[in-house]
Formats: C-alpha cells, structure tokens, sequence
C-alpha cells in the first residue's frame, strides 16, 4: 500500500476536509499535490516528521501568513495505485532517460524563472510518456532533498533522500486522518 | 502494461524530440498544461503588488477586458517581460494559492 503525508496549517487542513484537495500547479517536480511517501506502516513516524519540517519551512517562508490559522496539520493518507499507474523516477533507466530527455530540451526552451523551467520540464516529460503510451499516470514517485528545516534523526548516508509522491490524479487519495501539532 | 512498455515509450519520446524544431519546442512549453495562465509569470511580491491594484469585484469579475489593460499598464515595472494573454481573475486567483 502506498502511503503519505502532507503537511500544512490548520486553515487549510479544514479546507481540504471539506472540499478535498485541490489540484495544484506548482512544484517543482511539476503539478500535483506533494506527500512524503512511505510503503512500511514503521516509516510513518519518519513521514510525519518531513510533513511537520514542511510545514515548518512554509510558515517560515510566510506562506501561511494571511491563514487564520497557522497551526500545524498533518494529512495521512493512502494511495488507490497500482504499480503501471505511477511513473517512477527512482527506477534507474527512467532517471536516465529524464536525464537525457532534459539535456535535449534545457537549453533549447526560454523560460523566465528557473524553477518553473524545473517544473515544467518534468510536466512536459510526464506528458510526453502519457501521450506516447496512451495512458495518464495517476502518480509520480521521486526522491526530493529534506526539508532544511528538517531535524535529521540518523544520518542522510543511512537515510538517503526521502520519497516525494506527486498525486496527479485526485480521486486516488483516500484521507485517512488529520493530526494537529502546536506551533513551534 | 509494465516496466518495459514504459521504457520503449520513452525512447520513442527521446527519438521525436530530435526531430522537433526550437520554435515547435519552445511553443510546446510556452502551451503547456493550462495554457496562456500558467504563462503569466510573477515573483510573488510583484503578484502582491500587482493585486494590491483590484478591488474585490475586479478580483471576481473576469479581467479580459480593458481594465486589465490599464492594470498592466499600472504595474509594468513591476512585472518582468510577460506576453499580454486571455485569463480570467480565478486563473490569477490560482497562481496565488
């Protein structure tokens, strides 16, 4: 069973508990709505963890400024995919060939902002898989850098860099409980 | 459809984007997901700036009309080169959440 964690404040926990989420295009690894993924019901603690240092790095960079309430929410959920419905970047001759894929397009693209460049390349790649195979990918599965607000329990040699799961496909979500922290 | 479907698809990406012209390339991105909207490229404080110009009735009113103009013309140093497109205020209103 895939599994998550979204962190955010409490504003827009209780939105998302009345409306769902909705979807979003910023990212940097293109649209999507972004959880800290996990297989191991023993890696949920370390997923919280990333969920409560996202928050932490959001609030910090004001992004939760004009919510009425900047408390800490953490969103679990689970995943309805199966494995042919996830692009996985993990999975070594697909990083390669995104690799590829973005050496032949960086540098041929204008873009006005280096992060939507980001993001939209891996948009357009995503895009372009879908379109070759005929078939819409409901989740992106890809290894992002921690939080730096992250307090690190063991070393990133033993940890590596965490899963990120780009939900691209909405209706897979399945909200399993919200959690309150108190601010920090 | 498995692992190695995925692979030979894309290859077969990998093989048209040589065939693909700069310009092909460059509208393909510049077209991509939403449109013109996701064109429309502020730094979040120019965006604040930017919206500090609307009342809430313009904010909920589509914007294709010639007030945005005027708006654009309001904020043009504050806002980096941008191509002039259709959008209406709830595309600008998703940008900022």
């Amino acid at each position: 069973m895939f599994k998550g964690t979204h962190g955010t404040c409490s504003s827009n926990a209780d939105s998302i508990r009345a409306n769902g989420f909705r979807y979003s295009n910023v990212g940097l690894r293109g649209g999507g709505i972004y959880f800290w993924g996990y297989l191991l019901d023993d890696l949920e603690a370390y997923a919280k963890d990333l969920a409560i240092a996202w928050w932490r790095f959001a609030k910090k960079k004001g992004d939760y400024a004009k919510a009425a309430s900047s408390r800490c929410s953490v969103i679990f959920a689970d995943f309805k995919v199966e494995t042919p419905d996830i692009l996985d970047f993990e999975v070594r001759q697909v990083r390669e060939q995104f690799i590829v894929y973005s050496q032949k397009v960086y540098d041929r693209i204008k873009g006005i902002n280096p992060e939507q460049k980001i993001s939209t390349i891996y948009d357009l790649f995503v895009s372009d898989v879908e379109d070759s195979l005929g078939k819409s990918f409901k989740m992106i599965h890809v290894k992002v850098q921690v939080p730096k607000t992250y307090k690190k329990v063991l070393p990133i040699d033993l940890m590596g860099q965490p899963s990120c799961y780009v939900i691209i496909n909405l209706d897979c979500i399945e909200i399993t409980r919200f959690e309150e922290f108190n601010d920090e | 459809m498995n692992n190695k479907m995925i692979l030979e698809s894309i290859d077969e990406v990998l093989n048209r984007l040589d065939s693909i012209s700069d310009e092909a390339l460059q509208a393909k991105y510049e077209n991509h997901k939403c449109g013109p909207v996701g064109r429309v490229f502020l730094e979040s404080e120019e965006f604040i700036a930017f919206m500090m110009n609307q009342t809430l009735e313009e904010h909920l009113a589509p914007v294709n009309d010639s007030s945005y103009s005027q708006l654009i013309e309001i904020n043009k140093n504050l806002i980096k080169p941008f191509k002039r497109v259709s959008v209406t205020n709830d595309d600008v209103y998703m940008l900022a959440v």
